[in-house]
């Protein structure tokens, strides 16, 4: 009884997740029609996510398979790629210190020079839930995520609540990668609650994307002077 | 084996929910505490601009009072210069009237006619000049200080003065300003300061223009001696995108030192 109300907790939350997922999709595809070009990197980050989840669902339900296989690790792979260069992409254009400029492309390469040899090396780790991509790549974001934090901090322009989302996302999905290799033997009950601490992040880091550009929708509103 | 294996990955996967659920309360944290530094920058950029606002509102409290207070002069000069020596010349234009005069009061209603017109032209000149001086015009803020400058000395004030800026980069609307300041100082010196010497020089430096204005007067130290006048020199200051200088105490006159940037414009 505890554990299907548990599973059934998780179901429901991702369901929320996806529908969150698409509603932030709609309002960032909105902003970057009305020209909110920094928002363009989250925008992008949504479109591969939205990806991602299609594709996912597509193979749970036998649209296609990949390779022969029935996996959605290659969409897995591909994200947490895109993940990486779109989230970078966006601190790259909100951080101001002109010493993060100068390293930032540099650090971003080595990352993902890191991050992707292993897989060249050995390529059916693609069609494997390998998580040595994301665990590369995730703390050079939180890194970008609690710079960012302490500059908005002096600043009153920014956008704090995209970056609390993705440090709250980013930190248990670094935690969740990281235990993923510990899995075995474990009761089911944990399981579950570590996946439902992995994705009710996600909702959070969606929720509040959606209120940072509800709060740009705001600003666009012509204020009464009377 | 297994079991202590099965302790084992239970152990860290409830390290990883601890971790996981420490994240998102810090991150809530983080909220917080980003929210009351954002309130706490927010009520400081208020208090900035209200002391701006009560700037502003000062200076143009200053100004109305000044406009009123020049309105009330030009209508007192007029009522009394002006109109009470018309009213001479349309009584005696009457008067002459009258057909039982002789020709010896016909020419004494004329002359006086003829002195009540001079007067009035003069008065009328005399008005006009303190509204806007037409050497300031013609000839720029140099000659009409130096005009400025003839009108007051003598025996009982003495008035170095010197003056090279350049007419032509200087636009009449900040001649007027430059002009008016110096009117200003000039007037709080012979009203109160009880100084015998003054001093104004106007020169330059490669991106200033510099006018320095000093007397021998009482000075002052006292804040709230400080009234309408000058705070009509510091709007008037504030219009250039100046800035001055005052050094001044008790028994030691006053020292000003203003500074304009060159090629200024105070529209922009």
């Amino acid at each position: 009884m505890h554990h299907y109300l548990m599973e059934s907790f998780l179901d429901h939350i991702s369901t929320v997740y996806q529908v969150l997922l698409i509603l932030a999709f709609i309002c960032y595809t909105v902003a970057i029609v009305m020209g909110k070009s920094d928002f363009k990197p989250i925008f992008l980050y949504l479109l591969s996510g939205v990806f991602t989840e299609l594709m996912s669902n597509m193979i749970t339900r036998d649209y296609f398979v990949v390779l022969g296989e029935k996996t959605n690790a290659p969409f897995f792979f591909l994200f947490a790629l895109l993940q990486f260069v779109f989230l970078s992409y966006f601190f790259k254009k909100v951080i101001t210190c002109p010493i993060f400029s100068k390293f930032f492309k540099y650090s971003v390469i080595i990352v993902v020079m890191i991050g992707i040899t292993p897989y060249i090396f050995n390529p059916s780790w693609i069609l494997e839930f390998s998580v040595w991509l994301p665990l590369m790549t995730i703390p050079l974001l939180l890194f970008f995520s609690t710079y960012y934090f302490i500059e908005l901090l002096k600043y009153k322009q920014g956008y704090p609540f995209i970056n609390i989302g993705l440090f709250i996302m980013l930190g248990t999905t670094l935690i969740f990668f990281m235990t993923m290799q510990f899995y075995e033997g474990v009761p089911p009950d944990v399981k579950i609650l570590l996946r439902t601490l992995h994705v009710l992040p996600l909702t959070i880091l969606h929720t509040l994307f959606i209120y940072e550009c509800v709060l740009y929708f705001k600003s666009q509103i012509p204020q009464s002077t009377t | 084996m297994r079991f202590i294996l099965q302790i084992s990955n239970t152990s860290i996967n409830y390290i990883a929910i601890g971790l996981m659920i420490f994240i998102i309360l810090f991150s809530i944290g983080m909220v917080i505490f980003f929210l009351l530094s954002r309130k706490r920058i927010t009520e400081a950029d208020l208090e900035v601009r209200d002391t701006q606002i009560q700037a502003q509102k000062d200076v143009m409290s200053a100004t109305i009072v000044t406009q009123e207070k020049e309105r009330q002069r030009i209508a007192r000069d007029l009522h009394d210069e002006i109109s009470a020596k018309l009213n001479v010349i349309a009584m005696n234009t009457n008067m002459l009237k009258e057909e039982s005069l002789s020709i010896a009061e016909r020419e004494m209603l004329i002359t006086r006619i003829e002195t009540a017109t001079g007067k009035t032209l003069e008065n009328a000149r005399e008005i006009a000049h303190n509204l806007l001086p037409p050497v300031l015009e013609k000839f720029g803020l140099c000659a009409a200080l130096t005009e400025v400058v003839k009108s007051l000395e003598g025996n009982d004030l003495k008035i170095n003065y010197s003056c090279d800026w350049d007419k032509d980069q200087f636009d009449s609307d900040n001649q007027l300003h430059i002009y008016r300041i110096i009117q200003e100082l000039l007037n709080n010196t012979i009203k109160y300061a009880r100084a015998n010497e003054v001093s104004i020089l106007l020169n330059q430096t490669e991106n200033d223009y510099i006018l320095s204005y000093n007397d021998n007067g009482i000075g002052f130290q006292d804040n709230a001696q400080i009234g309408l006048g000058t705070s009509n020199i510091s709007s008037r200051v504030d219009l250039l995108k100046g800035s001055y200088d005052l050094q001044t105490s008790n028994g030691n006159g006053v020292v000003y030192i203003f500074k304009f940037p060159k090629n200024l414009n105070p529209y922009d």
